[in-house]
């Protein structure tokens, strides 16, 4: 009777795994990319798994036997001269098998039975081809275990050792066919050319749909595809199921957003710049409008407008608003705040209206109809508002104002009152014109998923030369304004970029198109459907794209490591914005890679972030200015709280009693503080399908007034932190909306974003193109070390000004320490302490 | 006379890098050991007292006074005896000689551009060094005041 562990052996190995360092190991040769040698194990025993689940016939013991064969199976790559040659310090071949002493160690550190060690061992011993006459001595010696339990580790090993999607075609004769025909397996991929977000994941998950209904299943993730398994089936889905599952997954995925967070979305960035961004979203439902009117509201453009200061515009305004020759300036102002909030708030709707015209002309009729049974406007007023914008003359926009509030006498009433009533009206207008709309503008998902298509490489393909050409179909159809080709993606472009959709200003002048042309007038920055779409779905989830990052896996990922992206993104990334805690502020995560708890269970270390000072400030001020902009007063507050609250002071008190659970919101109030806080942390990780994770932040990583070059330094701490987190690979694409084209195998931990300035420092930090996976640890730390010193400097304001960060790489610790005495005139030896150790790295 | 065709010139050894830095790091090694047996008479907190005569030992060997070492000794002794509470004991004294003979080694093998910067790099060394020591001492008297 053999003794099984009772508990999950995966995380045991992942312990066990940290614990040995694997992490910092490579399993593959590291010219041509590599993984940890904790991930390939990892990926190996999950891929058995899949296998014996679609093989069938194996029992507990032989299921333990083979998944713990699996995690030892390079465990020989440990030795210092193998890693010599994988990393390519020197040169020459190397034997797979390692010390069998050694081998049952780990067997016993992940709690494995001695009965089995020898079984395990065999397996291991076999499941290699012989290197070596004694290597073929030993198997002849081995107490070899039935052929198909040895097999499934041979062949979940040669899966997950294929580097790219590229290399995985079997080719007759190879050990790799010879393995599949002896346990009967059949395998298939699918590959996309481009990563775009949160589309390619959509992608991904439409094709695995169409893969599992033909009988695969998914084994083995890779950034650009997923690799398929199956025992009988051996027909891949054309592409006419492919299309409808790709069609079915963008619609579940567009539904299952809330309809409040989809219709606030329309409307992105500010309202004196883009007023409509996604009409589709607007148009879905009631509800839709509802989020969207509010979004508009809390546009501090309406709520406050601020007195211009120029003096011609003073005297402007003063003419057109003032009753009386000496009218109080307090008055004017009051009346212009009233002016501007309701002419913006007519220019959305005017915008609204005129989008309902180019799809149906008879829609600006309607509009205008339904605004004078409301409001009871003047005739004539919708000459004066289909001209009216931001820009527009004074004497214009008071006219408009007068025109909508003078006949039912809002004017009399404050400025909330007159915001609150007007934004009544247009929501009721806004849905009446959906009605009339009746279903005209919305997501065509058909079209959507057709494009998505375009963007596999396998099973399907394109004529690459007809794509080609309608790319080209504006130029040649004697196109002389905007760009020839999407400038994201270079497909054929439909609409023009606005800058809350790439992030780019689209003005005059735009990183995204050829040096020299200038952007005016028609002349825009073009890009396609598909790309239209990836920015307005980013949108949905963060206001502002200024950060992006991708947590790619090393070279593929199983389900085991899967587990593990899902539990710190649950457990840790989404506990720390239910907080209102930004994840990727540095801060939260110095102490806790200072004092080596990188390792310990999300949960842990969630609860070290929440204990930190850092974070409790952070919490209670995100808790204050919700408070603050709910309740005007703290008086008003009180009689809304569940327990007696007399005593409280101001707001941050009360925030102060909240996060300390001495006071309590009821739980209406609660809830939506908390969907608000969450909000307010401005992050989204997208994690639809399992092949990469897309980060997306409304906030930059950099810290106020700090240089680019510090940024970028900030931002590697953060990748890392990232990579160490998901024992994964983090790139940052060169254009927050861009394209990340998976042209290889990552080669280490992070791509380190280039500039200039810092090609000295990371040439003395040892660091090309990839921090490596050897590197990861000590840079993590020599960059948690500096980024605590910078923190110091900061609050003692000894700091080397913008470039801090960077000048801490660039001088000697001595410098910092002087600096440091000339403003404090004191002896600090923390600072003294983290210097030296960052510098002894 | 015939003048000889060929002319034989021997080849100008070269220093390495490793040799500079190790000396560099023994001349910075000297130097803290002797700035341990320093003990200003008045301490204010700042980068020359930290030093104290190292300082100056280090700014005259950047404006190139190493034509005696003798005199330099003698003149950071001087120092040393009017900044310092105890005067210059004699191991203390011997560990100077050492470390300037060392530093009058590296200035013999180090190329004149990177002289300076070598300089620059032992000062703050020796600096951080001296500045590990105040902490050290600091949290030693915060320790005696607790317990």
């Amino acid at each position: 009777m053999v003794n099984l562990p009772d508990s999950d052996l995966f995380n045991r190995c992942i312990e066990v795994a940290l614990k040995e360092k694997w992490h910092l190991l490579i399993s593959k040769r590291e010219a041509t990319g590599t993984d940890s040698l904790l991930t390939h194990s990892l990926n190996v025993m999950s891929v058995a798994e899949t296998l014996m689940k679609i093989l069938g016939d194996f029992d507990e013991v032989e299921t333990f036997e083979v998944l713990s064969g699996c995690f030892i199976h390079d465990s020989g790559k440990e030795d210092t001269e193998v890693q010599q040659i994988l990393s390519g310090e020197n040169s020459g071949s190397f034997k797979h098998k390692g010390d069998i002493t050694r081998k049952a160690q780990l067997l016993e550190a992940i709690g494995v039975d001695n009965s089995l060690h020898e079984t395990i061992l065999a397996i291991d011993t076999i499941m290699e081809r012989p290197e070596n006459s004694s290597h073929k001595i030993d198997i002849a010696c081995s107490q070899v275990p039935e052929e198909k339990v040895w097999r499934v580790v041979q062949l979940a090993d040669q899966i997950v050792s294929q580097k790219s999607l590229d290399t995985i075609e079997l080719k007759k004769g190879t050990l790799f066919a010879e393995t599949l025909q002896r346990l009967g397996v059949n395998l298939s991929y699918h590959k996309v050319s481009m990563i775009r977000g949160i589309t390619t994941q959509l992608l991904h998950n439409g094709v695995m749909m169409a893969y599992q209904n033909h009988g695969w299943t998914p084994a083995l993730y890779y950034p650009d595809g997923t690799v398929y398994i199956s025992r009988e089936s051996t027909t891949i889905p054309e592409r006419g199921e492919i299309l409808e599952c790709v069609k079915d997954t963008v619609e579940h995925y567009i539904e299952s957003i809330p309809a409040c967070e989809l219709g606030a979305s329309a409307f992105s960035g500010d309202i004196r710049i883009s007023i409509l961004n996604s009409p589709e979203f607007l148009f879905r439902d009631d509800d839709c409008v509802e989020a969207f009117w509010e979004r508009i509201i809390s546009q501090k453009a309406i709520r406050g407008a601020s007195f211009p200061s120029e003096k011609q515009k003073v005297d402007d305004w003063t003419k057109a608003l003032a009753t009386k020759a000496d009218e109080e300036q307090a008055v004017i102002e009051l009346r212009y705040k009233k002016v501007r909030a309701v002419t913006r708030l007519a220019i959305v709707m005017k915008e609204i209206a005129s989008y309902c015209e180019e799809k149906r002309p008879e829609a600006w009729g309607f509009f205008i109809k339904e605004l004078q049974e409301r409001l009871q406007v003047k005739e004539g007023i919708d000459k004066v508002l289909r001209r009216v914008a931001n820009t527009s003359p004074t004497e214009q926009l008071v006219e408009v104002y007068n025109g909508l509030t003078l006949p039912t006498m809002l004017c009399d009433k404050d400025v909330d009152f007159l915001i609150r009533a007007t934004v009544i009206h247009f929501k009721e207008i806004t849905k009446k014109l959906r009605e009339f709309m009746n279903g005209s503008i919305q997501i065509d998902f058909q079209k959507i998923a057709e494009q998505l298509l375009n963007d596999l490489e396998r099973p399907l393909v394109d004529d690459l030369h007809v794509r080609s050409l309608e790319t080209n179909r504006r130029y040649q159809n004697g196109k002389t304004k905007g760009s020839v080709c999407c400038v994201l993606c270079s497909s054929v472009p439909t609409t023009t970029a606005t800058k809350p959709m790439i992030g780019e200003g689209v003005e005059s002048f735009i990183n995204l198109m050829k040096g020299g042309i200038r952007i005016n007038g028609d002349h825009k920055a073009w890009i396609c459907p598909l790309c239209e779409f990836e920015a307005k779905i980013r949108l949905v989830f963060v206001p502002d794209n200024k950060e992006t990052i991708l947590v790619l896996p090393q070279l593929n990922i199983s389900e085991s490591i899967k587990k593990k992206w899902s539990k710190g993104l649950t457990n840790l990334i989404d506990g720390m914005e239910a907080l209102g805690l930004k994840p990727l502020r540095d801060r939260y995560w110095i102490d806790i890679i200072i004092s080596a708890k990188i390792d310990a269970d999300e949960k842990q270390i969630f609860t070290d972030i929440i204990q930190n000072n850092a974070s409790k400030e952070a919490i209670i001020r995100t808790v204050s200015k919700w408070l603050e902009n709910r309740y005007t007063s703290i008086d008003d507050m009180k009689p809304f709280l569940a327990n007696d609250a007399t005593a409280l002071k101001d707001f941050e008190d009360a925030a102060l009693h909240i996060v300390e659970e001495k006071l309590y919101l009821p739980r209406e109030v609660k809830l939506e503080m908390e969907k608000d806080v969450k909000k307010s942390a401005g992050l989204h990780c997208s994690y639809v399908s399992p092949n990469y994770i897309l980060i997306t932040s409304a906030f930059p990583i950099a810290q106020m007034d700090e240089s680019e070059t510090s940024a970028i330094i900030r931002k590697v701490f953060i990748g890392l932190l990232l990579s160490r987190l998901f024992l994964a690979s983090v790139v940052y694409p060169d254009i927050a909306l861009g394209m990340y084209y998976h042209t290889g195998p990552t080669k280490g931990y992070l791509r380190v974003p280039k500039k200039l300035g810092l090609v000295n420092i990371y040439k003395n930090l040892g660091i090309s193109d990839w921090i490596k996976v050897g590197q990861i640890d000590d840079m993590l730390l020599k960059l948690a070390l500096y980024l605590k010193v910078d923190d110091l400097l900061l609050a003692t304001g000894s700091s080397f000004g913008k470039d801090n960060l960077l000048n801490l790489f660039k001088k000697q610790p001595g410098e910092v320490l002087n600096r440091y005495l000339q403003v404090n005139r004191e002896i600090n030896p923390a600072l003294y302490t983290y210097l030296v150790q960052a510098n002894s790295i | 006379m015939v003048r000889p065709f060929i002319y034989l010139q021997e080849e100008e050894k070269k220093t390495s890098v490793e040799d500079i830095q190790k000396l560099q790091s023994e001349v910075i090694t000297e130097l803290s050991e002797y700035l341990k047996t320093f003990e200003p008479e008045t301490r204010a907190l700042s980068k020359s007292s930290i030093m104290g005569p190292v300082g100056k030992l280090i700014s005259s060997a950047a404006s190139g006074r190493f034509e005696n070492k003798d005199a330099i000794v003698g003149f950071v002794v001087s120092l040393h005896n009017n900044q310092s509470a105890s005067k210059a004991s004699p191991t203390c004294i011997a560990n100077l000689r050492n470390a300037i003979e060392k530093l009058d080694e590296l200035h013999k093998i180090t190329p004149r551009r990177y002289w300076l910067r070598i300089l620059r790099e032992i000062d703050y060394a020796v600096f951080v060094n001296g500045y590990g020591q105040a902490a050290q001492k600091l949290a030693t008297n915060q320790n005696a005041r607790s317990a």
